[in-house]
């Protein structure tokens, strides 16, 4: 680690001593080695310079009149603006009992009195380097978790993608990235594929999987493939992908505007649900099973009529219950009343409506959500 | 504490506490692993106290159910709550494997 230069943007040590002379004398040993300092006679003071200036590291004497060392400490540690900061205490107590104390109240490292020069400057330097590497490793997770939520985000279709199958959807990932999955895609001819997916757990190890239920999807799509050949497809590949205990529970729709017609196959997803141009709910009960478990799975599909200002909605489990596997009944039917409420509204912001009253910001979620919507255009 | 009653080849498994989550469900896991391993070919998960099961817990007796069936035997579930015995009907679980309520 290259020697510290007294620069501006070099970091600060922060001393803390009642006593005049011992602050000197620590102050001038970093001084001369071009640390930058900070001074406090006191505990408050050294907690307003704290919280100011952001020192790097801070030296505290522990025996201090009104507020001792170990008070200032705790106070430091419990004020999120100053807890990261590293302290190490300066003290003439030097028993194992007083030092095995400050190291349990937060403390990093115990300096004993009176202070040895080479001592304070080995021990500053450690700490420094251990801080530094701290922040270094904190940013390269920050964007790790960042790529992932990119790398998620790009296999995403956005509803400007796709204009021509008139979606809108609403996707909130319990971590930065989340094992529920969508995808909307033309199959040619009018016909446009909706297809949602939940893969079981969230998380990074779903998130993963989410890449490969795409490849999967697109590959078995097409108007070579009936629904039934897609989901089956899907639960082949995917079932030798997924460890053990892992599943994933879809639901396919497939719209064929020139026909007026609607296929849903839901294999052991939640019910999808219609709201026709008059605001009249249904919900389509397409039971299939799970994919990705069973070898070989039941697979039924339903067939209704649409027309044009006619809605459907897919969505992921994470939006209806209220506890994990718990309270799905009156999820969905606070989910199909808001749909029905909303529906004279553009698509878009209907969405975001429905989204916003069935999860409000301000509620602890423990799943990921997906609310996926479309309208039935020429 | 997971309980587990073992009688010749049927073993019942009553998971500890109200729920089979991801954050708890190693100790499920393992118990049910080791009485497959054991040799029981009628497995019981009795699930009188649960009140949560999310999609990890799912997994595991979707798989438990792989298992015991690979081996020639069969999983039941029994004492499941209402809303539980609705969720397993949702999934279709019910036509994989017994499930019965209260």
């Amino acid at each position: 680690m290259p020697e510290q230069h007294a620069e501006m943007d070099a970091p600060a040590v922060l001393v803390v001593d009642d006593t005049r002379t011992s602050l000197e004398l620590v102050r001038s040993i970093l001084v001369a080695e071009g640390f930058r300092t900070l001074t406090a006679g006191d505990g408050r003071t050294a907690r307003q310079l704290s919280r100011d200036e952001q020192p790097a590291l801070i030296l505290l004497d522990v025996m201090m009149p009104g507020e001792s060392g170990f008070e200032t400490c705790a106070q430091l540690k419990s004020d999120p603006a100053t807890a990261d900061i590293p302290i190490i205490f300066l003290s003439a107590l030097d028993d194992v009992k007083s030092k095995v104390a400050g190291l349990k109240m937060g403390g990093v490292d115990y300096i004993a009195k009176p202070v040895d020069g080479e001592e304070v400057l080995a021990r500053v330097r450690v700490h420094l380097r251990i801080r530094q590497t701290n922040r270094t490793l904190v940013a390269e997770q920050r964007a790790r978790v960042g790529e992932l939520r990119d790398a998620q985000q790009a296999i995403l279709t956005r509803p400007e993608d796709c204009p021509e199958a008139h979606f809108a959807v609403v996707y909130k990932p319990l971590e930065e990235a989340g094992g529920d999955f969508y995808d909307v895609f033309p199959l040619g001819d009018g016909i446009v594929a909706y297809f949602v997916a939940d893969i079981s757990g969230h998380g990074a190890s779903a998130a993963f999987l989410t890449a490969a239920v795409k490849a999967v999807l697109r590959q078995f799509a097409g108007p070579l493939y009936t629904p039934e050949d897609t989901m089956r497809g899907v639960n082949s590949v995917m079932g030798q992908i997924v460890s053990e205990g892992q599943y994933l529970t879809a639901c396919y729709a497939r719209l064929n505007r020139e026909r007026g017609r609607l296929t849903v196959i839901s294999a052991g997803h939640p019910p999808a649900i219609l709201v026709n141009r008059a605001g009249v709910p249904v919900t389509i009960e397409a039971g299939s099973d799970p994919l990705g478990v069973f070898g070989k799975s039941t697979l039924r599909r339903t067939d209704l009529r649409v027309a044009e200002g006619d809605r459907f909605f897919l969505y992921s489990d994470g939006f209806i219950e209220s506890t994990p596997g718990g309270g799905r009944r009156e999820g969905l039917e606070r989910l199909v009343r808001a749909c029905v409420e909303h529906h004279g509204l553009p698509l878009a912001e209907s969405t975001s409506r429905i989204a916003a009253e069935l999860r409000p910001e301000a509620q602890a979620a423990w799943d990921d959500q997906l609310l996926l919507a479309a309208e039935v255009r020429s | 504490m997971t309980v587990v009653t073992r009688e010749d080849n049927k073993a019942t498994v009553r998971p500890a506490g109200d729920a089979i989550v991801a954050a708890t469900i190693g100790e499920l896991r393992s118990e049910l692993r080791a009485v497959l391993e054991q040799g029981a070919r009628e497995l019981v998960l009795d699930l009188a106290d649960i009140r949560m099961v999310d999609s990890s817990g799912l997994g595991l007796l979707m798989a438990a159910h792989n298992s015991v069936s690979r081996a020639g035997g069969r999983l039941a579930v029994i004492h499941a709550s209402a809303e539980l015995v609705e969720l397993f009907q949702a999934m279709r679980l019910h036509q994989h494997f017994s499930v019965s309520g209260n």
